[in-house]
């Protein structure tokens, strides 16, 4: 940063390679199906870049708290914390699901952003960028961070391996579906700026600056802080409304062609069917669909299922960053010949798992072909 | 053990210990932390830590620091502990009333 040193940015910094590979991979992810019919996640993705560069616009000054080395390495644990957490979360191959990784990676999100304030970057950032004391203090925060790195990466996967068979098991299942390859790139990445931020004493309070200057610098950071929390917030705010009543949408409609008569019924007595479908959807953006097609058949002894009304047929439709489990599937005729066909299934925000929302769907069919409850 | 990477020092225990007028240079030059720091071509944050001592310049650094002073590199810096100003200007009993 001396005046010998002054020089133009360069133009691939590793923010800006790194940001690149993030729009690539965003933009390869929408081609996908179906994603980009979901309006908002283009808006969304629109919101995180609009962000980026309001967050990357400020002047990049930690402030009096995270200035503070106490602050910072209170930091630093809470990342070590979520760490050692993702390493002991159940691997997604235990039928867990992964709502706790879930919750910890997003919780990684503003720990890194609030590490990268509290150290202005300094860790990864090019000679060109920094002066001589955040020279020597990355290096020596690199220095340190790296063969730390190796000690506890290394020596937690040669412990295990030796240990017994269960930890050489969890290790491999662990490396493949659970946390702890978060935890390993966390570390692998952002270790050197957690000991620089333990390691450089006590920030300067900031000087007065120029009022105008300031006024305008207020005004970004005001503008930046409202754009993250709305960024933080919507995933929020969108899990929130998984609570609203679901939409359903229900018809139903007279099958053309009878099928064979079934197991049990008359040969005799002419068959009458009706297909049921129905789409119940819980959520708005973050949403999943719980869909019904069937059909069932009656011939004034008894309704019967012809199709869909399966425990294979009680499955989840399209699911954005929601999950579905099945809580019951059955079918069963009354005495009176009447069929009953229940699915039910609890809907969970992938981001909030404890807020669920439990669907129903009944069709509930008479051996005259009266529907007496749909959906 | 000093740590001579990018060549200046984070001041570890007394033996490193720079002492500096860097503060008082700087106010009687009516400079801010960032004017200086950007006269020198460093952070602000800098200026601070070699102002409390908290980390000890290269010789870049330093020759930049007595540029801009005006002043020779011993009267910014001394491995012992620094006379005031005044002191130093005017001796042990200040003169009354007159310059030196």
């Amino acid at each position: 940063m001396s005046a010998a040193r002054r020089r133009k940015p360069p133009v691939f910094t590793p923010t800006r390679v790194a940001l690149g590979l993030l729009f690539t991979v965003m933009a390869l992810s929408l081609a996908l199906p179906g994603v980009a019919e979901t309006w908002w996640v283009l808006g969304y993705l629109g919101l995180i870049v609009a962000t980026a560069i309001a967050l990357n616009g400020l002047r990049r000054e930690p402030g009096q708290v995270l200035g503070r080395r106490a602050v910072r390495r209170g930091l630093v644990l809470a990342l070590m914390v979520v760490c050692v957490g993702l390493v002991a979360t159940p691997p997604f191959s235990e039928g867990q699901g992964p709502s706790a990784f879930l919750l910890l990676f997003f919780l990684l999100i503003p720990l890194n952003v609030a590490l990268g304030r509290a150290t202005q970057r300094v860790a990864t950032a090019p000679d060109a960028f920094v002066d001589e004391r955040e020279e020597a203090l990355r290096n020596r925060a690199h220095r340190i961070a790296y063969p730390l790195f190796a000690v506890v990466c290394g020596g937690t996967l040669v412990a295990a391996d030796m240990a017994s068979t269960q930890t050489r098991m969890w290790v491999i299942d662990a490396l493949i579906h659970g946390g702890p390859p978060v935890a390993l790139l966390e570390l692998l990445f952002v270790l050197p700026a957690m000991v620089f931020a333990f390691l450089e004493p006590d920030r300067l309070r900031p000087e007065p600056v120029d009022t105008d200057l300031s006024r305008l610098q207020r005004g970004r950071a005001r503008a930046a802080a409202a754009l993250l929390g709305l960024t933080l917030g919507t995933p929020v705010l969108l899990s929130l409304l998984m609570l609203l009543p679901p939409r359903v949408t229900a018809f139903t409609s007279a099958l053309t062609a009878s099928p064979p008569a079934q197991v049990g019924t008359s040969a005799v007595a002419p068959m009458n069917c009706k297909a049921f479908n129905a789409d119940v959807v819980v959520g708005r953006g973050i949403e999943a669909s719980i869909p019904v097609s069937a059909a069932a058949c009656w011939n004034g002894r008894v309704a019967t299922e012809s199709y869909g009304m399966n425990r294979s047929d009680c499955h989840a439709g399209d699911t954005l960053a929601a999950y579905v489990t099945t809580l019951r599937c059955s079918r069963t005729t009354d005495s009176g010949g009447t069929l009953h066909f229940v699915y039910s299934a609890a809907v969970a925000s992938a981001l909030l798992p404890f807020l669920t929302q439990d669907v129903t769907v009944h069709i509930v069919i008479d051996r005259n072909g009266n529907v007496e409850q749909f959906p | 053990m000093p740590d001579t990477s990018g060549g200046g020092d984070t001041a570890r225990g007394s033996q490193s210990r720079l002492y500096n007028r860097i503060a008082a240079l700087r106010a009687d030059r009516g400079l801010s932390r960032q004017e200086l720091a950007d006269e020198v071509g460093v952070n602000y944050q800098t200026v601070g830590y070699l102002e409390r001592g908290d980390y000890n310049p290269s010789l870049e650094l330093a020759f930049r620091l007595s540029e801009v002073f005006g002043v020779p590199i011993d009267a910014i810096f001394s491995r012992r502990p620094l006379r005031p100003m005044s002191e130093a200007l005017y001796g042990s009993e200040p003169a009354a009333g007159g310059e030196a």
